[in-house]
């Protein structure tokens, strides 16, 4: 352990790497910042970058653009009352009040310094759960990884806006497009003609496109600041002259130990769960703090309260999300689907032997989360207050800025505009499927694990072909009960449920 | 926001339900013409696995189609006139940034990164924008004009990456 976490020192304390974590560190914050631009878009943006560089410079950047990115949101959140990113809405029941009652320096620092703990707490969390999980996953066969990846997809659909069965259908088309290309047996498969399809989609323009192209065009439908002529600005109710008053923050800080710890826990396990993500999790943190407040009819008046667990389980999320991908190799949202890609275009698998095989590695992702941790509370800390311009930044010029980098960027892929294309068709798929109210997640994880699938369905099958060894091996049994068990449940409630939310 | 009743359906799952289903027969279709692989026996065929998520996504669709329709929707537009004006509003700008998008990857070969990202930077912020003023043409000028510049830089002479 101690080994490889000082041979990670040597390659992350190095000038290029910190410059890079800085710059992405800062680009993570502005995204998190920009209503409507999430971390996603973020992670898009900075993934072309990555291909000039080594892996654990292009992992570090990808790292910190992740921790500036769940952490900038509250910027908007606490001084516009407009989330910066969806994970950040919880932050504005309590945070913007704060603002508007005249101590919006302290509700930015409370913030801040919460979403600091959220990242060092779930990093924690992270560096003793992440090797049990690997180690305890090299006992997995090809019928336990097959049944985790059908769990992870079942969950995905379950848990998609109550859309059950269209999650479902959303993760088969994922592993149908899987399918393009070469086959385990070594056969081609709907390539429909064209050489380029040979070799299958690209991952990394099936994500950008699926989820960030439909994305953008999505945000033409409606944007908070449309009424101000698509500019956000900080209201004449907060006070513009922000002075963050450090001992008090401090002083709040102590006062909430249990809370901030909560919190943090809660936004590692719910962001363990695939597809639950940061959003959840700040709500539950949220109800939680308030359950357990001695004075709940404050929540949503600005109390501190709800600020620090909506913000501490918000960057506790990211190290959460992060355990099932490098353990089991599931990515847990989009955001780690991309990171997925990007850790595969520099031919590495996640999963448990990446702990075995890549030590080092794995030490600067730890220590890659800890240093942007650091780099994120000072620059946000000293540049809230001018930071706080950029959430003006237009959609009009935020779209074709983006497009243009998702070109670059899967064009660099592989030198060739048959990706460019791919993305384009995959972005208007998705757009039709948002606008429908088809969850995207299920598909773009089929995409993802389509592959390990049916590789392992395919091993499983050679090992033992009466399919027996799915209930008589005691890990792929128990998975199979739990899968059935979790898939039955939300069958049930969804049949209980008369009338569920959806957004359109 | 709307509320949709969970065990009902609405035209638009029907219409989704129905190009799943003709997909799926596409896919099959298409799995007739797989070259056989090496795999030891018929599970392990290169179409067998195709065809079993085939058979899921028309299980699948026939499911959502057989669901009972749902109520009258508020959002749902009734009659032709209706439906098409709602598309208009809806997917007017989407299709036309698509549009841009479309020539802008058809000129990247020709022209190049640089002068194919000024022409897309610049038509896509000029028509979207909501307010045209002389200070945010400027400044939508000097973004879509500096940035292709800084990114070939950035790509070609730092990271060498080539760009198209």
């Amino acid at each position: 352990m101690d080994f490889f976490i000082l041979s990670a020192l040597d390659e992350v304390f190095t000038l290029p790497v910190l410059l890079t974590m800085l710059v992405g560190t800062m680009f993570g914050i502005t995204a998190g910042i920009i209503p409507g631009f999430t971390v996603t878009m973020g992670v898009v943006l900075a993934f072309p970058f990555t291909f000039g560089m080594d892996p654990v410079q292009g992992i570090a950047l990808m790292i910190s653009v992740l921790v500036g990115g769940y952490s900038g949101g509250v910027v908007s959140s606490v001084l516009l009352g407009i989330p910066g990113t969806a994970s950040s809405i919880a932050t504005t029941f309590d945070g913007y009040p704060l603002a508007i009652r005249g101590e919006p320096g302290r509700a930015l620092g409370l913030g801040i310094i919460s979403s600091f703990f959220g990242n060092i707490i779930g990093l924690a969390i992270l560096v003793f759960l992440a090797p049990l999980i690997a180690r305890f996953s090299l006992n997995f066969g090809p019928w336990e990884i097959t049944l985790v990846i059908l769990l992870a997809l079942g969950l995905v659909g379950s848990l998609s806006h109550g859309a059950l069965v269209l999650g479902w259908i959303s993760a088969g088309l994922g592993l149908l497009v899987a399918t393009v290309g070469i086959s385990p047996t070594g056969s081609v498969r709907f390539d429909f003609g064209f050489p380029q399809m040979t070799g299958g989609f690209e991952l990394l323009p099936v994500l950008v496109g699926a989820f960030a192209f439909s994305q953008l065009l999505t945000r033409f439908d409606k944007n908070e600041t449309e009424a101000n002529g698509g500019v956000a600005e900080v209201p004449e109710e907060v006070d513009r002259k922000i002075k963050i008053p450090y001992v008090q923050v401090v002083k709040d800080i102590i006062g909430q130990k249990m809370n901030v710890l909560r919190s943090s826990v809660i936004g590692s396990s719910i962001g363990a769960l695939p597809a639950v993500g940061a959003t959840t999790s700040t709500f539950i943190a949220y109800d939680q703090a308030r359950r357990t407040s001695k004075d709940p009819e404050s929540f949503g008046k600005g109390n501190p309260r709800g600020l620090v667990a909506a913000e501490t389980s918000n960057n506790a999320t990211l190290s959460g999300v992060l355990v099932p991908t490098l353990t089991l190799g599931i990515p847990g949202d989009i955001t780690m689907a991309i990171m997925f890609g990007v850790l595969m275009m520099y031919g590495l698998q996640p999963g448990p032997a990446l702990f075995a095989e890549q030590p080092v590695l794995m030490g600067s992702i730890y220590l890659g989360l800890f240093i942007s941790g650091i780099m994120m509370i000072l620059l946000m800390l000293f540049l809230a207050r001018y930071l706080v311009k950029i959430a003006g930044m237009p959609v009009w010029t935020i779209v074709p800025i983006v497009l243009m980098l998702s070109t670059v960027g899967t064009f660099a892929l592989n030198n060739r505009m048959f990706d460019v294309w791919s993305m384009l068709a995959f972005g208007i798929m998705g757009y039709y499927m948002t606008r429908i109210g088809v969850p995207l997640t299920p598909f773009v994880l089929g995409v993802i694990l389509g592959p390990v699938l049916e590789l392992n369905l395919v091993r499983s099958v050679e090992l033992d072909p009466t399919f027996a060894s799915y209930v008589t091996r005691p890990i792929s049994l128990s998975i199979l009960v739990v899968a059935l068990v979790v898939v039955l449940i939300y069958v049930l409630r969804q049949r209980k449920r008369p009338h569920t939310p959806q957004p359109t | 926001m709307t509320t949709t009743p969970s065990n009902k359906v609405s035209t638009q799952d029907r219409l989704f339900a129905g190009v799943v289903v003709l997909l799926a027969l596409v896919a099959y279709w298409q799995t007739l013409k797989f070259s056989a692989g090496y795999g030891l026996g018929s599970v392990n065929e290169p179409e067998t696995y195709p065809r079993l998520l085939i058979f899921g996504l028309v299980a699948l669709g026939i499911l959502v189609a057989l669901r009972p329709r749902r109520g009258v929707d508020e959002d749902e537009p009734r009659g032709v006139r209706a439906m098409l004006e709602t598309v208009r509003e809806r997917h007017a700008k989407p299709a036309l940034v698509v549009a841009l998008f479309v020539v802008y990857l058809l000129l990247l070969e020709p022209l190049g990164f640089v002068y194919a990202s000024i022409f897309f930077l610049l038509s896509c912020q000029v028509v979207l924008m909501q307010k045209r003023s002389p200070k945010a043409l400027l400044i939508v000028s000097v973004i879509s004009v500096g940035l292709p510049f800084a990114l070939e830089y950035i790509f070609t002479d730092v990271l060498r990456i080539f760009l198209p």
